[in-house]
Formats: C-alpha cells, sequence, structure tokens
C-alpha cells in the first residue's frame, strides 16, 4: 500500500510538471501569434480561364513539381454565384509560396461574366488576405483569367491596400476579346483600357502569346493579346511580351506548354532554373 | 442474448486462428512487436523531444537550452528512418516466413524471396526520366516504412503460398548446414523463387504505367479518395473516421493520420480567435480537426489509450499486460503502432470492434458538447505529440470544461474497451483448458 502512495505522487507530480508548462507555452504562443502573423507567406494566385474549374492548372503544378525541389502546397477556392467560397485543399504550415487557385461556379465568357467574376475575385482575395495575413503576392492568368486579374489589379486591389503584386504574368489573355482586327476596340478593350490608371505603379507583368500559326493560338487572335501593350505600357514598372510557337501552342495546351512552364519558373516564381533553360528563355524573348 | 454474440465472436477468432495464413499474419504481426516498440520511442525522442514543433520541445524550450539540440535532431531522424523507414520490407520477410514454415517449406529463402519481391513493388521508375535522374532515390521510400505493412504482408503471404504449392517435399532443417545442403535447397526452390520474382516484377513493371507511386500508391489514392473533404457535416466526420480507423486495424496506416492545423477552416478559426480573443463563436466549430483530431485520438487513432487503462486495470491475460505496460509512453504521445502490432488490434475481431466503437462514441460527446455550447472548439495550433487528453484543453487556450470533456471521452472510451477486455479474459482461461 505504502508502495502505491509513492507511485500515485510521483504520478501527480509528472502530471503537474508537463501541465503547468504546457499552459504557460500555450498563453505565450497565443499571445506572439497575435503579434506575429504571417507575413513572410507570398502566395502564387492562379485564375483559369472561362469554362476551366478549379482543377484547371494541375497539369501544370504537376509539371512544376517535376523539376522544383520545393514543393508547392495547392489551395483551390471556387467562387459561387452567391459569392460564397468553396475551399479544398490546403497550405503547408512552413509553405512561403503556396499557389491557390480562384475558380468560378460562373465561369462563362462574354464581358458582363467577366466584370462580375472580377468582382468575385475581388472577394475571394479579401477572403485569403484575412485568413492569411499575406502581403504580397503573385498572379497567374490563362485566357480570360489574365482580363480578371488585370480588371482587378485596375478596380479592385486597392480595397486591399496593404497588398502588393510583385509580378502578373498572363497567358493567351485576349485584351481584345475575339476580335483579330488592329484597330477596332471592343467593349471589353474598353474598359480595361479606360481604368489602367489604377494599375499599380510597381508591377512587373509578363504576357504570353501562343501562335499554332501567323494569327493565332486556335481560339485567342495574337492580335488581341497584343492588345495588351496599350493597357500596360507606361502604366507600370516593366511590360513584357512573349510569343511561344512550336509543339502544343493549341489555346487551352499553353498552361501545360514546356516553354511556357519554363517562362513561368523563371520569371514568375524566380526559380533558381538552370542556365540552359534560362538561354532558351532569353532566345524566346528576341523571338 | 449479448451472451450468445460473445460466444459467437470467441468462436470466430479461434475459427480465424486456425486458418493457417492468419495465423501466419498474426505471429509475424506479434514478431515485428520488438521492431515497432523501439521504433515507437525512437518517435518520441525525433518527434515529441527533439523537434522544433515537438510538444515537449515547445513546452520546456528545449530548442534553447539543451546541448547539442540540433545534432540530437539529426541523429533520431536518421533512426526513425532507418529503423521505422523499412518495417514493411521485415514484415514482408516474417510474412512469408511464418507462413511457409506452417507447411514445412524452406522457409527462410521464401522470406528472402518476398523481401526482394516487395522492394520490386517499389522501385521508383522515375529514376528512369531525364528529371529524376540523381534527384530521387531508386525505391519509393515513403512505401517501405509502417505505411507499407498492409502490402507487405500480402507479398509475404502470397509468396509463402507460391513456396508451399511449389515445391514438392518438404524443407529438412540442418543443424549444421554443409555445402551440399544449402545447394539442394537451391535446387529444390528455383521454381518458387523464380515465379514469386517473375510474378512481383511484371506486377510492379505493369503498375508503373498506371500508377507513379508504386501499388502501395494506387492503394493509398484510392483509400484517401474519400477523405479528402469532409467538411463539417458530422455525419461525413463519422463516416470518415469509421473507415480511417477501419483502414487501421487492417494495417492501411495513416490515410488521415492526423489532418493537423493547415487546412483552410482551421487557419480560419485560428484567425477569428486571435482577433476576437476568444475561441468562442469560432466560423467552423465542427470540422475533422476541431472534433476527430482534438478529442477522439487520445492515444492515437481508435483511442488506444483508453484501451491500455482497460488492459492494466482489469486484464488477466499476461500477454496484454506485458504489451500494455510497454507501450503506455508512446501511446501518451498518440504512437499506438505498438498496440496495433504487440496485441495485435490489427486483424483481431475482438479488439477491432471497440476500436472502431470507441471514437465514434468520443466523436459524439465532442459534437454535443460543441452544438450545446458547453466548450468552445479547438482553435489555437496543437501538436501530433501533444498528449491526446490535453489537447482540448490547451486548443481552446486553457478552457476546463474542454478537459473535462475529454476526461469524459477517455472515461466512456474505457467503458467501451472494457467489456471486450473481459471478454478476452475468458477467451484465454478457454483456450487454456483446450491446450491441458
Amino acid at each position: 500500500m505504502k508502495r502505491n502512495w509513492w507511485r500515485w505522487c510521483l504520478g501527480l507530480i509528472v502530471l503537474i510538471g508537463v501541465c503547468w508548462p504546457a499552459y504557460t507555452w500555450s498563453k505565450a504562443n497565443i499571445k506572439s501569434l497575435k503579434t506575429a502573423g504571417r507575413t513572410r507567406m507570398a502566395p502564387v494566385i492562379m485564375v483559369p480561364g472561362s469554362s476551366a474549374s478549379q482543377n484547371r492548372f494541375d497539369d501544370l503544378i504537376t509539371e512544376l513539381g517535376k523539376e522544383t525541389p520545393q514543393q508547392h502546397s495547392v489551395l483551390k477556392l471556387t467562387v459561387q454565384t452567391n459569392g460564397k467560397i468553396k475551399y479544398s485543399g490546403n497550405i503547408g504550415r512552413n509553405d512561403n509560396q503556396p499557389f491557390i487557385i480562384v475558380a468560378f461556379a460562373n465561369n462563362k465568357d462574354g464581358k458582363a461574366n467577366i466584370d462580375q467574376q472580377a468582382v468575385w475575385l475581388n472577394d475571394a482575395f479579401k477572403d485569403l488576405v484575412k485568413t492569411y495575413k499575406f502581403n504580397h503576392f503573385r498572379a497567374l492568368g490563362h485566357s480570360n483569367g489574365g482580363l480578371i486579374w488585370t480588371l482587378f489589379l485596375e478596380r479592385y486591389l486597392k480595397q486591399s491596400p496593404k497588398v502588393h503584386i510583385d509580378r502578373l504574368m498572363t497567358i493567351a489573355a485576349p485584351f481584345n476579346m475575339e476580335s483579330t482586327s488592329t484597330t477596332a476596340k471592343t467593349s471589353m478593350f474598353n474598359e480595361l483600357y479606360e481604368y489602367r490608371t489604377g494599375l499599380p505603379n510597381g508591377l512587373t507583368a509578363y504576357s504570353i502569346a501562343g501562335t499554332e500559326n501567323y494569327t493565332s493560338d486556335g481560339t485567342v487572335p495574337y492580335n488581341s493579346v497584343n492588345f495588351g501593350k496599350y493597357i500596360f505600357q507606361d502604366e507600370i514598372k516593366h511590360f513584357t511580351e512573349i510569343t511561344v510557337t512550336g509543339a502544343n501552342t493549341a489555346h487551352s495546351d499553353l498552361p501545360q506548354n514546356k516553354q511556357i512552364v519554363s517562362l513561368i519558373r523563371q520569371y514568375l516564381l524566380d526559380e533558381n532554373v538552370p542556365s540552359k533553360l534560362r538561354k532558351q528563355n532569353q532566345q524566346q524573348l528576341k523571338n | 442474448m449479448i451472451k450468445q454474440i460473445a460466444n459467437q465472436l470467441l468462436k470466430w477468432e479461434a475459427w480465424l486462428n486456425q486458418r493457417r495464413y492468419f495465423h501466419a499474419l498474426r505471429d509475424t504481426l506479434t514478431l515485428l512487436f520488438p521492431f515497432v516498440l523501439i521504433g515507437a520511442f525512437i518517435n518520441i525522442f525525433n518527434q515529441a523531444i527533439f523537434h522544433k514543433n515537438g510538444f515537449l520541445a515547445q513546452i520546456y524550450h528545449l530548442s534553447s537550452w539543451f546541448p547539442g539540440f540540433k545534432s540530437l535532431m539529426t541523429y533520431t531522424t536518421m533512426l526513425s528512418a532507418t529503423v521505422n523507414g523499412v518495417i514493411a520490407v521485415v514484415a514482408a520477410f516474417t510474412a512469408a516466413n511464418f507462413a511457409a514454415r506452417a507447411l514445412k517449406r524452406d522457409n527462410l529463402l521464401a522470406g528472402l524471396t518476398a523481401a526482394v519481391s516487395f522492394c520490386l513493388l517499389n522501385f521508383n521508375y522515375a529514376a528512369f526520366t531525364k528529371q529524376g535522374q540523381g534527384a530521387s532515390s531508386q525505391f519509393l521510400e515513403q512505401n517501405l516504412g509502417s505505411q507499407g505493412i498492409f502490402l507487405a504482408l500480402l507479398v509475404g503471404l502470397i509468396t509463402g503460398w507460391l513456396f508451399n504449392h511449389l515445391t514438392f517435399k518438404p524443407h529438412s532443417h540442418q543443424l549444421i548446414e554443409t555445402r551440399r545442403h544449402l545447394l539442394n535447397r537451391a535446387q529444390e526452390n528455383w521454381l518458387p523463387m523464380t515465379v514469386t520474382l517473375v510474378v512481383f516484377s511484371l506486377l510492379s513493371y505493369g503498375i508503373s504505367f498506371v500508377s507513379k507511386n508504386g501499388l502501395n500508391g494506387l492503394f493509398y489514392s484510392a483509400f484517401r479518395s474519400p477523405f479528402v473533404n469532409p467538411g463539417s457535416v458530422f455525419l461525413n466526420i463519422v463516416s470518415v473516421t469509421l473507415l480511417s480507423n477501419f483502414f487501421w486495424v487492417i494495417g492501411i496506416i495513416g490515410p488521415i493520420d492526423f489532418s493537423g492545423n493547415s487546412s483552410v477552416s482551421t487557419v480560419q478559426n485560428l484567425e477569428y480567435a486571435l482577433q476576437h480573443g476568444s475561441a468562442w463563436g469560432a466560423p467552423n466549430p465542427i470540422t475533422l480537426h476541431t472534433v476527430f483530431d482534438s478529442f477522439a485520438n487520445v492515444g492515437g487513432p481508435g483511442m488506444t489509450l483508453a484501451l491500455i487503462i482497460a488492459i492494466l486495470w482489469r486484464s488477466h491475460n499476461a500477454d496484454f499486460r506485458t504489451v500494455a505496460k510497454a507501450s503506455w509512453l508512446p501511446s501518451l504521445f498518440n504512437f499506438n503502432q505498438p498496440l496495433l502490432v504487440g496485441l495485435p488490434i490489427m486483424f483481431s475481431p475482438i479488439l477491432a470492434i471497440p476500436f472502431l466503437l470507441a471514437p465514434m462514441a468520443s466523436l459524439l460527446i465532442t459534437w454535443g458538447a460543441l452544438k450545446l455550447s458547453f466548450m468552445p472548439p479547438v482553435v489555437y495550433p496543437v501538436e501530433r505529440t501533444m498528449p491526446g487528453f490535453l489537447v482540448g484543453w490547451l486548443g481552446t487556450g486553457g478552457d476546463w470544461r474542454a478537459l473535462l470533456v475529454s476526461l469524459i471521452n477517455l472515461a466512456v472510451a474505457t467503458a467501451i474497451y472494457l467489456p471486450f477486455i473481459l471478454l478476452e479474459n475468458r477467451s484465454m482461461e478457454g483456450g487454456r483448458t483446450d491446450e491441458a
């Protein structure tokens, strides 16, 4: 009986020896969380084009994951038509460059829809900033996703004054919609042009065009992508247009096109790419 | 009525144990016990003590004053990667060994063949592609650890079966091996060896066209698919937990081990709590994290700390008591693998039932407490190695009611395990008379 009494005593002492420091630690931890926040994170936010879901960039992400040493965690959002946001996936705790994909339940084409999608992107963006407290990000948009980004940057980013965009890359973004003309302006372009002064001055933007032939990538006319210069040039710090030709340059293949993937790695993700790729990318720029 | 069911259960367990391959399976698990136990203790050192986010490291701020913390971190990680990292290969060897021994075949060769076959199944074909060169290992290492145990057991048993059916006379053991006898062994066993290797190598190559992570990867992606997004619907959480724990019972360890702090709902909860200074009214009170991770995972999946309490309290089974006495410390930090293979819980109908039921009861109690606003949800970050019964308390920022719910859960889980331990007592006494 005496031995048992000792055991209980010892157990109690150990329990207190664990619980008390655990309690003080958790209080201290909560305090430090309150003051610190999460500011080192700089996500890459991707917006797919019309009729594409939140899984649009899966191939691109696998392609990127193949060659990078760093694994990016992936968070996918779909904004419902009522503005509610559905999340799937998560962001790893120590991941400072996660991929976030923002898609829309109503992903239809057309100016009215794109205007609305930019508003939804703003809803999603504000929710993300509130949750993850980041103050820098990079943006990637494919097709109309590029237009949604441009509209968002022109009109809505101001609503999150603490957040800065580092880089924007659009892939085959039809700044002048389906128009093949070099002069006629669509209402979509007029809107983008009208608000262009709202673009953040420090922005570095890349606009990639794919071409299967001399005029288009099969869906988006080259001339329409080329209209981007009227919007970005002289409004932002750097604006670069890149044309990719060769295999897999049909509109919907572009995001997972090998050359574009290496462009994304070098210019958007700022990765330390091998000199071979660097050279190849530079040749791309000259063409 | 209950007695009848109990008797049926006992009969069924006894019947199962007489099946040759099932028996080999259980023997394998028991033989693995010392390795798994050592592995669990290594895990305590590696994950709870010498790890930046380890529970003991954090509460005692070990990293700032403990001499050689970083080197010990490296050292224990090495230990964990090796001892725990190849446990499935050992399992494949052992399973084939026992299976072939049942029919007196060449068990040593069968075991070795199975171990090689298992490695065959986990070859990393990506090593051939241009990008993979030099970057990654030749083998899919993550499949060689406890993740791979289910597949390893399967490979072992199949290999044993092939040896049993493709050799024509029993193996004669020699106390002192001569070269001639050894060569004879090769001659007698070339057929099953070749067949096994060919079968598994072809299987492995075939799978490589479908899945990048081998057969095991295919398994896991299939088993994990129901767990992708259980959301906040309680019924989903219950079924996901049930399924996950069932997988543990058959040796598929951890499709959802500990969903952790990173899901969006958890981050949203944390943000809310930090802004409002309290966990009350957090936007996502019921998620896998707030209910399952925090309250139904005490001592590891299946509320196994309750099982240990039940065994130490009432069990007359000396083996059970030995295993429980050796495993309580890892179980405090939520490593329950020693119990899974030692008792074993894996492939044991009697223990599987409470293993599945106990977490359900905890889920229900926790859900009720949250719904009735008896306690706030767990919102602050908690670590995987935090003792299970403290998670609620610390995760709510020190709310005593959450601690109370944790303790109630533990008590209820113990009450659920107890009848099965008593039943097991009876079966043991029955077994003894059989042997006599």
